[in-house]
């Protein structure tokens, strides 16, 4: 039996790593006594495909896990059961039957969105304008084979971008901040990694003298995927 | 405090986070008592020691009392935390460690001795205890190496010696009841198990070695008796335990069987502090094994104890197990096995298609040797064990020894050669005169003298004797498919410091650790530099702690420790080169069952 479930990952947990969340469905699936297909062979392992990984300390609204089951169980119970035994950050916003040749949607993914939270610092909404809008952002990305740096344009990989009004509400990891919504090429075609992106402005930024805000106080959130 | 920066710069900062599940954070107004767990090394190493996981779970269970986690930091999050000025936090409410009412320190290894010092340096409490007030933390520690206290004894306001179950909780709810330090102080170390070093000063002669404890405060014992648990089962074992995220060394669930070991190897201290043998019953282990499957979800099932085999329902109990973990994909593993018949069954059941290497502890080369530390496993069990291994296709047999022990000579070092020949003989034997793909790793450990052992008035050998010991090693054990491990001899020599140190081994510490020295028991980490400048300036003498011969009559360090053996057995015991039996083929007079009932003596009479 196919299930396609949609989790969000939220808080403290956003530092538990890509690997980790495998151990950590993996038994949160026995606690739930809900019994997963294994593959064959000597190290047989559960039938579970997680689509896209999300980066270390990114939050998510709308991470995808594909699994199989030895039987076959409603979808909602499934649901319930796992959110009752998930820990604190990790729960299951749906779980959807899906017919016996579904095929994952994780090789399907094409594009990601995420909301980019930026402390409230002067000059800084003026500034993030002109880097999205730039014609080129060119930044140092590590090259897959060869290890080394290469200055590439990643402006092409962005699909979207706006700056959000606070009036309405979305899912937060600071109180108050300067929110960004982009939608960026994410999966096995094109991919940007949005850390990377924030990094190059986080960069280019302080070479234009704004001072006083780190890489680290961005906040990711990953709100869709597609 | 913003940890939230922190976490984003360090690697795997899940080992900061918390909120595992059956972790426990309770609301703050039922609240009254805040006891930090400290464990003196990494999360991954922390998380995968029982002890913590028995003791959080009684502390918690208790009302009112809050127990939270704190790990020794790696080297980022450590520069993080001092670049930022933020103080070491606890894992369950992120709260600074100096916040707590009491800290608690595990005592597992002499070499995580510098990570307690970093710890509250860290934390921003004083190190030394005459330093600290009311205003701070009550800070204490426990585990075995507390069974000599007095390398730490200035910088802890008071230990825990023996079982800890009752004794921590007592000691907790004993400091609800008096605030006020002294009197707490006062009180506590009526207690047995308690000892509280500075109601002590320590008098020494002008060879340097102690004449006598003085009393400072007359309500203190004349000895810290240990602390004994009777019955076991009787204290509560967590079903619920706490599920790392990351991957810990041991990723787990783990029943202890039983406590305890009745073979009395000489060199042991375990098998001294931990008497007499108390089991669980199988069906207490079966059930408390299926409850913490259930609640965790783990996929793998350990037993512990010293030794496995040892526990009187063994057989029944495995195969109960076995039967259980089947049918939930749970893999079994029993460390420390006698090799049997019965294990090797076993064995061939569990490891079916990944035979990981099977390992045996002859400890000694000759016979001889093991005669005279009492190991009592013979070359013909190895042989015929190894025969029934390589039979049922195992390729990796490891193999573990000491070398420095008490009489030892290069003869004995050649029985090592000779064993790791003859199973490498064995194996073209068995595989009609091929070698395959067959390994034997020999693995030699530096001996330490112990307290509370037989082997406790021994020297260790000095550098120049483990150096070489070590190329004799290296020489003999050049032969194909034999792969030789050993350790270097400073870090062995500073454990023996440790373990036999007296107060003034302290400095020696503090200024170790003002060099530099941190995470001494990690090789890529371990600060010669810092520790040889430590010797110079303090001006004390390893040789003195580890490589001297003391004499029956010297008053040792921890003396003021009663584990409940007599003195009389150790020295009988060190002085044997026969074997001494098991005491369950009939009491040996260790001195145990003066204070307590040994179930197991006597019972293969």
């Amino acid at each position: 039996m196919k299930y396609t479930l949609v989790f969000s990952k939220l808080g403290y947990l956003r530092f538990i790593s890509h690997l980790d969340m495998l151990r950590l469905f993996k038994r949160a699936f026995k606690r739930a006594e809900i019994f997963l297909k294994f593959s064959e062979g000597f190290n047989p392992h559960p039938k579970m495909t997680f689509a896209q990984p999300l980066s270390l300390g990114h939050s998510s609204i709308c991470e995808i896990l594909d699994i199989e089951t030895k039987e076959e169980y409603n979808s909602d119970d499934i649901k319930e059961r796992l959110n009752t035994v998930l820990p604190q950050g990790i729960s299951i916003i749906s779980s959807t039957k899906q017919p016996e040749d579904y095929k994952s949607i994780a090789s399907r993914i094409s594009w990601a969105e995420y909301i980019i939270e930026l402390p409230l610092n002067e000059g800084l909404e003026e500034k993030i304008l002109e880097f999205f809008n730039m014609k080129e952002i060119k930044t140092l990305k590590k090259q897959k084979k060869k290890k080394e740096l290469k200055e590439v344009d990643i402006k092409p990989l962005i699909r979207e971008f706006k700056i959000l009004d606070n009036s309405e509400e979305y899912p937060a990891v600071k109180d108050s901040a300067l929110r960004v919504l982009v939608k960026v090429d994410c999966g096995s075609i094109s991919n940007l990694n949005v850390d990377l992106l924030m990094r190059s402005f986080v960069s280019w930024v302080k070479e234009r003298g704004i001072e006083g805000f780190d890489f680290e106080d961005i906040d990711t959130i990953r709100v869709a995927l597609g | 405090m913003n940890i939230n920066k922190l976490l984003k710069k360090v690697e795997k900062p899940a080992r900061y986070i918390g909120m595992e599940l059956n972790s426990v954070v309770k609301p703050k107004e039922e609240v009254d008592f805040k006891f930090a767990f400290a464990f003196p090394d990494l999360y991954e190493i922390g998380m995968s020691y029982m002890g913590l996981q028995i003791l959080y779970n009684i502390l918690n269970k208790e009302k009112g009392v809050q127990c939270e986690r704190v790990f020794a930091p790696a080297k980022d999050m450590q520069e993080a935390l001092i670049e930022n000025q933020i103080p070491l936090f606890s894992l369950e409410n992120k709260e600074p460690v100096s916040s707590f009412d009491m800290v608690g320190f595990t005592l597992q290894y002499e070499m995580s001795f510098t990570n307690i010092l970093n710890m509250l340096d860290l934390s921003n409490i004083p190190l030394m205890a005459k330093d600290r007030d009311d205003n701070h933390p009550i800070v204490i520690a426990g585990g075995p190496c507390a069974y000599n206290p007095e390398p730490l004894a200035d910088f802890f306001d008071l230990f825990l010696i023996g079982d800890g179950e009752k004794l921590l909780l007592d000691i907790v709810n004993l400091k609800r009841k008096i605030p006020d330090k002294e009197e707490f102080l006062k009180e506590a170390c009526k207690i047995k198990g308690v000892y509280v070093p500075k109601f002590y000063d320590v008098e020494y002669k002008e060879d340097g070695t102690i004449n006598k404890f003085n009393k400072l405060y007359e309500g203190a014992p004349d000895r810290v008796e240990r602390s004994l648990i009777d019955d076991i089962s009787k204290v509560d074992f967590p079903d619920n335990n706490i599920v790392p995220y990351i991957n810990v060394v041991h990723d787990r669930s783990v029943v202890e069987t039983f406590r305890g070991c009745t073979r009395g190897c000489r060199f042991c201290q375990a098998g001294m502090i931990y008497r007499p043998i108390r089991e669980r019953t199988d069906e207490e282990v079966v059930e408390l094994a299926l409850k913490q499957l259930a609640n965790t979800g783990n996929e793998e099932l350990s037993l512990l104890s010293l030794s496995s085999s040892d526990h009187s329902q063994f057989e029944p109990l495995v195969m109960r197990l076995l039967g259980e973990c089947e049918g939930k994909d749970v893999s079994l593993s029993l460390p420390s096995l006698r090799l049997d018949s019965f294990s090797f069954k076993v064995l061939n059941e569990i490891q079916k298609y990944r035979k990981s290497g099977l390992t045996f502890a002859p400890e000694a080369g000759s016979q001889r040797l093991r005669d005279v530390i009492n190991k009592t496993i013979t070359e013909e069990d190895i042989f015929s064990a190894v025969r029934q291994a390589i039979e049922l296709g195992w390729k990796q047999i490891k193999l573990y020894f000491m070398t420095g022990l008490p009489t030892e000579t290069l003869e004995d070092l050649d029985g090592i050669r000779d064993i790791a020949k003859g199973i490498l003989d064995l194996n073209r034997e068995i595989n009609g005169g091929k070698s395959g793909r067959f390994n034997v790793t020999v693995s030699v450990s530096n001996f330490v003298p112990k307290p509370h052992t037989p082997f406790q008035w021994h020297p260790q050998d000095t550098r120049e004797s483990f150096a070489k010991k070590h190329a004799y090693l290296r020489d003999i054990l050049k032969i194909k498919n034999v792969t030789l491990k050993y350790h270097d001899s400073p870090v062995s020599r500073l454990e023996a410091v440790f373990a036999r140190g007296d107060r003034r081994v302290g400095k020696l510490l503090l200024e170790a650790y003002k060099n530099g020295a941190k995470f001494d028991s990690w090789s890529e980490n371990f600060n010669e530099e810092a520790w040889n400048k430590a010797f110079e300036s303090t001006g004390i003498s390893a040789e003195f702690y580890a490589n001297r011969l003391r004499s029956y009559d010297e008053i040792m360090p921890w003396d003021i420790i009663d584990s409940y053996i007599l003195k009389e057995f150790l020295i009988s015991e060190n002085e044997k080169i026969t074997t001494t039996r098991d005491c369950r083929e009939g009491c040996v007079g260790c001195g145990i069952n003066r204070y307590t009932e040994c179930k197991f003596e006597g019972v293969n009479l």
